[in-house]
């Protein structure tokens, strides 16, 4: 069953994804969409009114740098690529989600192969989900 | 990556039509276009940010086209327009460097001052504009209300306007040049004089009735009054008018009669030693007292001008009466001296009515007059300078009047309030005047140095622009009264020399022609006390000679030093420079270029030399 994370929670998880994708190596702004699509299997998929103004939020932060390249085709592509503060920043970030990954366990909000205990959900999370 | 070729989008010059353009020329579906360019329509962002959003939208699209995604799709993940430009305007102005920022913000805080500079000038205008001057206290009235108050029957005026109907035609008769000098027996022009005297002794005698009496009752105003027709006519009037600094103000006063009586009192000195030569002792006193009566008299409209002729009245009376008593001594009898003592001491003996006191305060009048014919007047003692006001003020300053335009409208209110409201005029105005009339109450010993001096604070004072500015009209119009401020020490002095010379011919008749050896012996039968010296607070300067027959009477002078009542090298008169008090200075440096020797006051022989003297 394919999901949509609710904004608010999305609004958290969307830059420590995109800052993770960013760790293996540079990629330009459709190539994100796609990643983040494929590799969550949809879940954490975000439209591109939501990824360009969060990679410009993340630049305008000092976590990524961009830079225009010229292809052989003659077009061009922003490439966006982590930083040294992004690093510190995917690093604090990632302590965080495993701690309340690990608290949500521990409330049994999750189960310990990671899947939802659905029936108290809606009394445990802000966000609802909703089936896609 | 390695078949792509960095390129800096930030050093392209970039516009607007440049984003637009390039949206247009992508090749991309019409719809996908036409959405771009509604997002990069609602950005608001600078071009060069419209157009590196453009362009990353655009290769998103190709990128989606050919990984195979429908347009459709594509245009349907991308999501609102409005508000996907609502949310790349913020985070691309978040991009924005904290210099930019800076600027902005200096901008827009230095845009607020400026708006709110505007509406205050605007406010200012309004304000400065409003309200005009209004005359709620008549001066004049106060000026003329010691003149009014006299009744008809003491009234001096009537009498000397007679006298001068007759007199003023034949003063071509003793004028040399423009003026009439005050002559004695062995002058060239005596006789011509005497014949003067002699053919006018019925006017000169109405000239001595109303020195006698208690007021002048000269009501003065902006014209020499009909009554007064006779005596000057309407074409002097008109040349005599004085420019006034706004009409109807007390700086227009005319105050034709004070001339009148600088002629009479040189008349008056003449006739006394025409009396002594024809030995009528009582018409030289009588000349004597009229003479006091006309300083009086110039008293009585209470202005600064009024008194200095006033002092310098008293000033040819003293030397008059003093050369007399020098020249005749016998020329008085016992009664006429005594009279004559009892007159100059009360010159001073009255403080409301001291005619040898200059009332630097009558100044104050005159600018409260002009001050509220030129600011508004909020009831309570305040206001601004008008428009009118300050037309008036230009005038006086540059001669002209400016023309109105709407560059002075605009500007006037930033004049205006750069100089002081009225409250604050009059209170810095009345500090340094009642400063300067404290000073000028003391003698002249006990003055404040140069540097201390009222002066001396306004020249500091007027060395910052900001003070100049702001009160221009006491720069402009507050009067140096140094020389007005000792003027009435200068003639205390002058009238404790004579009184102390009549009292001293006294003495010698009572002691068989002999003076005393010290003015101690005066007191207190013929003097209660030692006159001062007023240069330096000592007793008056006393030199007498080893016989007692000859005396000198003397004051420091100007080097501040008893010299024994030895007169400067080269100066023969009793005016001279050693009469010229000047203030201390700080550093105690003062008299190197003052003449040595003292104030001569008074001789009991008309010698220049002083060899007799002991």
């Amino acid at each position: 069953m394919t999901m949509k994370i609710e904004r608010e929670l999305m609004r958290g998880a969307g830059p420590v994804v995109v800052l993770k994708l960013l760790e293996t190596g540079e990629r330009y702004g459709y190539e994100l969409v796609e990643a983040l699509s494929k590799q969550s299997d949809g879940i954490l998929a975000m439209g591109q009114s939501t990824l360009y103004p969060m990679l410009y939020n993340l630049e305008a932060k000092g976590y990524i740098k961009s830079e225009w390249q010229k292809q052989t085709n003659g077009r061009k592509r922003k490439y966006y690529t982590l930083t040294g503060k992004g690093k510190g920043r995917l690093a604090s970030d990632t302590k965080q989600w495993l701690a309340i990954t690990k608290a949500m366990r521990a409330m049994g909000v999750i189960g310990g192969d990671g899947s939802a205990e659905l029936g108290s959900t809606s009394a445990l999370i802000p966000g609802k989900v909703v089936p896609s | 990556m390695s078949q792509t070729q960095t390129i800096d989008t930030k050093t392209r010059t970039t516009s607007d039509r440049d984003a637009k353009s390039y949206i247009i020329l992508s090749g991309l579906p019409p719809a996908m276009v036409e959405m771009m360019l509604t997002v990069v329509g609602k950005l608001r962002l600078r071009n060069g940010e419209k157009y590196d959003v453009a362009c990353e939208l655009v290769e998103h699209f190709h990128d989606g086209i050919d990984a195979g995604i429908a347009p459709d799709e594509l245009m349907k993940l991308f999501g609102d327009t409005a508000q996907i430009a609502t949310l790349i305007r913020r985070s691309k102005k978040r991009q924005r460097s904290i210099y930019w920022w800076s600027m902005v913000r200096t901008l827009q805080a230095f845009g607020c001052i400026i708006l709110l500079f505007i509406i205050c000038y605007i406010g200012a205008i309004f304000y400065y504009h409003s309200g005009s001057p209004v005359i709620s206290h008549d001066y004049l009235a106060d000026v003329t209300a010691k003149s009014r108050s006299v009744a008809e029957a003491d009234r001096a005026w009537p009498l000397y306007r007679e006298a001068l109907i007759v007199l003023k035609p034949a003063y071509h008769e003793l004028t040399v040049g423009n003026a009439i000098y005050a002559k004695k027996p062995g002058d060239e022009g005596w006789d011509e004089t005497v014949d003067f005297l002699s053919t006018h002794a019925e006017s000169l005698a109405l000239v001595r009735e109303g020195g006698s009496k208690p007021g002048l009752g000269f009501v003065v105003g902006y014209t020499t009054g009909a009554e007064n027709s006779a005596l000057w006519s309407m074409g002097e009037n008109e040349e005599s008018e004085p420019v006034s600094l706004v009409d109807g103000s007390l700086i227009g006063l005319l105050l034709p009669f004070l001339a009148e009586h600088r002629t009479l009192v040189k008349l008056l000195s003449c006739d006394v030693y025409y009396a002594i030569e024809q030995g009528d002792s009582e018409r030289a006193a009588a000349n004597i007292n009229a003479m006091f009566g006309l300083a009086k008299h110039s008293r009585e409209t209470p202005t600064l001008i009024g008194d200095l002729v006033a002092a310098a009245i008293a000033a040819v009376a003293f030397e008059t009466l003093g050369e007399a008593l020098q020249d005749h001594p016998e020329a008085f009898s016992d009664p006429h001296l005594h009279t004559l003592a009892h007159e100059l001491s009360s010159l001073t003996h009255d403080r409301s009515d001291n005619i040898l006191l200059v009332r630097l305060g009558c100044e104050e009048i005159y600018m409260l007059d002009v001050i509220q014919r030129i600011y508004t007047d909020d009831g309570d003692g305040n206001g601004h300078l008008s428009p009118d006001g300050f037309s008036a003020l230009t005038a006086f300053t540059d001669g002209t009047v400016p023309p109105e335009s709407p560059s002075s409208y605009i500007f006037f209110p930033a004049v205006a309030a750069a100089m002081a409201d009225r409250k604050e005029l009059v209170a810095e105005y009345s500090r340094l005047l009642d400063k300067m009339i404290a000073d000028s109450m003391k003698p002249l010993w006990e003055r404040a140095t140069a540097e201390e001096c009222v002066d001396a604070e306004i020249e500091r004072l007027a060395s910052d622009w900001r003070w100049r500015t702001k009160y221009h009209m006491i720069y402009l119009l507050m009067p140096a009264l140094e020389r007005a401020s000792t003027k009435s020490e200068l003639m205390v002095q002058e009238r404790d020399a004579v009184m102390t010379a009549v009292t001293l011919e006294l003495y010698r008749r009572d002691h068989n022609g002999n003076y005393p050896e010290t003015l101690n012996a005066l007191v207190p039968e013929y003097l209660p006390s030692i006159p001062a010296d007023r240069f330096v607070g000592t007793d008056l300067g006393y030199a007498v000679s080893p016989d007692y027959q000859h005396i000198t009477l003397y004051c420091v002078g100007a080097d501040m030093d008893d010299d024994g009542g030895r007169r400067p090298a080269n100066e023969s008169k009793n005016r001279t420079k050693a009469s010229q008090w000047e203030r201390r200075h700080n550093n105690g440096d003062d008299h190197a270029d003052d003449p040595d020797g003292d104030w001569i006051l008074w001789e009991s022989e008309a010698t220049d030399e002083q060899e007799n003297i002991g």
